[in-house]
């Protein structure tokens, strides 16, 4: 008796274990349309799309509770944002108009190379332009 | 001759753009990619960044100071010019082959900004410490040291640096490869699906044995209560 009741007790840890993972699975695009405000369509002069958020709170805590709820394959942080990389999709996260809040970006693998190029150009894919080099900068003693 | 050779390449060495000089983590492309987007940054937020990394590699390889900042890679920028800055520095111990010691490294991020600590970029998944002894380690010093800008926005200390659509023509920009292997589902819940499943395995597995030990129970009790198995008896000859 005490097998029978073990093998259905382990039986139901099991089965409510995928349940609850099919129940917490969703898309990036869920999370972002659940957790943001969808805001519209994108578009760069090369026309990449991308679906655009404004969310409550900065880039950085977007990123932290996205990559809680969906771990991203990669990630690349910049001064401009942090951007994720997923299977076929990639989520930039940059400032909002308004302090505390951050814009989101979503958009196909293709499209997000190119809308996000300036940060992941390279890191994420090959690289065609002219090779980086340092330019410099504004005043180094701030302004 | 030899002389000569020597004298030669040192002179070279000297004359050497600061961006070719070998670094013990970032080449020297990655450091000057990563010191120009830090001076972009300062001339937006008024804010000097840097990074100052010292290696040391027992197992051969390169060891000395990393360091860059907004100024150019291998650059220090002069604290008492910053009204406002934020550095990472930090320490990467690679141990040799045959020591018993694990590699090893440490980060801090100094600033004179209230509240701008390493626990930011922990939040932001890079970790505090051994973060930086994997073959990946010039990726996460990037990023790590990327994020410092936004993490200064963040708290308020200056505007955001804007983000920026390319304005390099679509041929330029080339083409995302690497597509990570797994989707997305199995790379989050592999190893969790992975464990639920060989509970579900286990405990039918486990079921089953109980169901045919009660089988096996019952059977041999019905058995007992029947009592000892007569012998048969032969048949009347008649």
């Amino acid at each position: 008796m005490k097998h029978i009741a073990g093998g259905i007790a382990v039986i139901a840890l099991g089965t409510f274990g995928i349940a609850g993972i099919l129940a917490s699975s969703g898309s990036v695009r869920s999370w972002l349309d659940s957790k943001c405000h969808y805001t519209g369509t994108s578009r760069d002069q090369n026309g990449h799309r991308a679906r655009r958020y404004d969310c409550p709170g900065s880039a950085s805590t977007i990123a932290h509770r996205l990559r809680d709820a969906h771990h991203p394959a990669d990630q690349r942080s910049t001064p401009a944002g942090h951007f994720l990389r997923f299977r076929n999709q990639m989520v930039g996260l940059t400032a909002g108009a308004v302090a505390g809040r951050s814009i989101a970006r979503l958009a196909s693998e293709r499209d997000g190379y190119g809308f996000f190029n300036n940060y992941v150009g390279g890191w994420w894919g090959s690289y065609g332009g002219p090779a980086e080099r340092f330019r410099g900068g504004g005043p180094g003693g701030g302004k | 001759m030899r002389v000569a050779a020597l004298a030669a390449v040192a002179a070279a060495a000297l004359w050497a753009p600061a961006a070719a000089l070998a670094t013990p983590v970032l080449d020297p492309a990655d450091a000057a990619e990563l010191a120009q987007s830090l001076a972009d940054a300062t001339e937006e937020q008024g804010v000097c960044y840097g990074w100052e990394i010292e290696v040391d590699d027992a197992s051969g390889g390169p060891s000395g100071p990393e360091y860059g900042s907004n100024l150019g890679p291998q650059q220090r920028f002069d604290l008492s010019q910053c009204p406002k800055y934020a550095v990472l520095v930090g320490t990467i111990v690679f141990t040799s082959d045959s020591s018993d010691s694990e590699d090893a490294s440490r980060i801090e991020v100094r600033s004179n900004l209230p509240g701008i600590t390493q626990e930011s970029l922990d939040e932001l998944g890079y970790g505090a410490n051994d973060s930086l002894v994997g073959d990946d380690n010039d990726t996460v010093l990037a990023n790590m040291v990327g994020a410092l800008p936004e993490i200064v926005a963040d708290h308020g200390y200056a505007p955001p640096v804007p983000f920026e659509t390319p304005a390099a023509p679509v041929e330029q920009q080339g083409a995302a490869t690497g597509r990570p292997r797994l989707s997305d589902f199995l790379r989050q819940w592999g190893p969790a699906l992975l464990i639920c499943s060989l509970l579900l395995v286990g405990g039918a597995v486990w079921l089953v044995v109980g169901v045919e030990q009660r089988r096996r129970r019952r059977h041999a009790e019905r058995r007992e209560r029947r009592g000892p198995a007569r012998p048969a008896q032969a048949p009347d000859g008649g």
